[in-house]
Formats: structure tokens, C-alpha cells, sequence
């Protein structure tokens, strides 16, 4: 899976972590930060399905981007950046995994003892959000 | 001869072919996928991949699924079809030859998803085709 490989921005969420591919995050801004006159920008969570972290913060809003231009995310929870090595990421069977979730996963780091990180696939999310869903 | 490998889950007993195990681990931690299937509800790290987490109890007549975080005394790996799958089990037991003709279809409906029917021990047990089976969860999936 060393396509998958590289750096990743990991926001925790409920008994495991998401990683967003750094290359697709162009921006990180604070709440207050974004623009009061722009739309909201929806909740990673909810695009995802998946529960947050009971009570973090703080909230930011992430600037995605792709070829086709630029959506806006926000998260809530301390924000890390981590290297994965190659070889780390292992593709999910999604073919056999149901649930609106499952659509977003591009792979999953198991390591023991640790919460299960889950790589979202950026492209996947950004179609969705201009897609209004 | 068929080969039927007796798991334990709960109350519940089944029968898998032995042909299609590949490897019977200890207890292994899953991780849950958000808005899964109970059927489904995971994936485990199995050499260098994650495979899904099939949950037979969760498919049983008196229901028993798995809850995120327990994790089950045994691990079966089998093989179904052109993929890997993993079955927690609380007991397996050894494997016992069994005729074909001691094999037939489902009389007691046993389980849901019973392939088949066996005696062992004098006991009715439900036989799991797991390809099957994952066949099934595949297309309920996509409908």
C-alpha cells in the first residue's frame, strides 16, 4: 500500500482516529478564523458517519483541495500530524464492509495497544461535500 | 469424507468445513467500523492485512453479536472464496470426518443462514458454508 503512504493529519474521534493525507489539506484554520459572510462548513463527522470525541475541542476548519478546486470541513479534537511508513496501511476490504462509513476508508493502521486509525480517502470526501451531501 | 470443524458461540454450536480454515488463533482484538453490519462489524489485522470480522452470533437464531470491544477466545481464519475472513468463536473443537449422507439440508432451521445440517455427537448441528454465506452478506449489502 506505499501509494497510501506519506504524511497525515490525524483527528480523533470515538474509539479511533481518522488520517486525512496532508497533500489534500490545504488549509487549517481556527473556527473563528473562517469567514462569518462563507456557508458553514459541514461536520467531517457527520459527512462521515462517525462519532466525535465526547466534548473536544477545539474546533477547526480544514481547507480541502483537489484539482476541481477547494471545500471546507470543520473538526473538533487536537490535531496531529503524523509519517506513516509504507507497508503500515493496509487497504480495508470495502467490497465486503457495508455502512455509509465504510464508502470513505481508504485503509486502516493496526498497531497494538493503539486506537485504530482509519485513512479517509480526501477525494471521496471532497466529491460529497460538492455534491452537498 | 467431509471435514467439520465444531465451533462454539454462546449456546449456539456450529459445524464449518475444516477444508476452508486456514488458521485457528487465540482471542485478537477487532476494530470496529463505524456503521457496519452486525454480520460485519470489523476488521483484524491477519499477516500484513486487515480482514473482516464475521460475527456468526450476531446471524444466530437466539442472537448473541459481538459488542465493540469483546473479543471471543478463538479466532478462526477462513478462507471463502477469493478472500480472507475472520470468525471469533468462544470454543472450537476437533475436527470430526462426517459422511455426505449424514449431511442434508436444513430440517430444524437450526440457523438463519444454515447451508446444511449435521449430527455431531448425536447432537443437531447447523453447518456454515462461509463463502456462502459471505456471498449473501455481499448482496444484501449492495440491495
Amino acid at each position: 500500500m506505499n501509494a497510501l503512504a506519506g504524511t497525515f493529519l490525524i483527528i480523533p474521534a470515538r474509539g479511533w482516529s481518522l488520517a486525512l493525507p496532508a497533500s489534500a489539506v490545504r488549509r487549517v484554520l481556527s473556527e473563528h478564523e473562517w469567514p462569518e459572510e462563507a456557508p458553514a462548513p459541514a461536520d467531517l463527522d457527520e459527512t462521515l458517519g462517525v462519532e466525535p470525541d465526547v466534548g473536544a475541542t477545539p474546533r477547526r476548519v480544514l481547507v480541502l483541495g483537489d484539482s476541481s478546486g477547494e471545500v471546507a470541513v470543520r473538526v473538533r479534537g487536537a490535531l496531529s500530524m503524523r509519517e506513516v511508513d509504507p507497508g503500515r496501511i493496509w487497504p480495508l476490504p470495502i467490497g465486503l464492509l457495508g455502512g455509509r462509513t465504510a464508502g470513505f476508508l481508504e485503509g486502516i493502521v493496526l498497531e497494538d495497544g493503539a486506537k485504530p486509525v482509519f485513512v479517509i480517502d480526501a477525494r471521496r470526501v471532497t466529491e460529497r461535500r460538492r455534491s452537498g451531501g | 469424507m467431509a471435514s467439520l470443524l465444531p465451533v462454539q458461540i454462546k449456546d449456539h454450536w456450529f459445524a464449518i468445513d475444516a477444508s476452508a480454515v486456514r488458521e485457528i488463533l487465540g482471542p485478537r482484538p477487532w476494530a470496529v467500523i463505524p456503521g457496519a453490519s452486525s454480520e460485519i462489524p470489523g476488521v483484524l489485522g491477519w499477516k500484513g492485512r486487515a480482514i473482516v470480522v464475521v460475527d456468526l452470533g450476531a446471524m444466530a437464531a437466539r442472537p448473541a453479536p459481538l459488542v465493540e470491544g469483546e473479543v471471543r477466545a478463538r479466532t478462526l481464519v477462513v478462507e471463502a472464496g477469493a478472500c480472507f475472513v475472520a470468525i471469533p468463536v468462544d470454543a472450537a473443537r476437533e475436527a470430526k470426518s462426517v459422511s455426505p449422507e449424514r449431511i442434508h439440508a436444513p430440517q430444524l432451521a437450526l440457523e438463519k443462514f444454515a447451508s446444511a445440517e449435521t449430527e455431531l455427537d448425536g447432537i443437531p448441528i447447523a453447518v456454515v458454508d462461509v463463502a456462502a454465506l459471505i456471498e449473501t452478506l455481499k448482496g444484501a449489502q449492495k440491495g
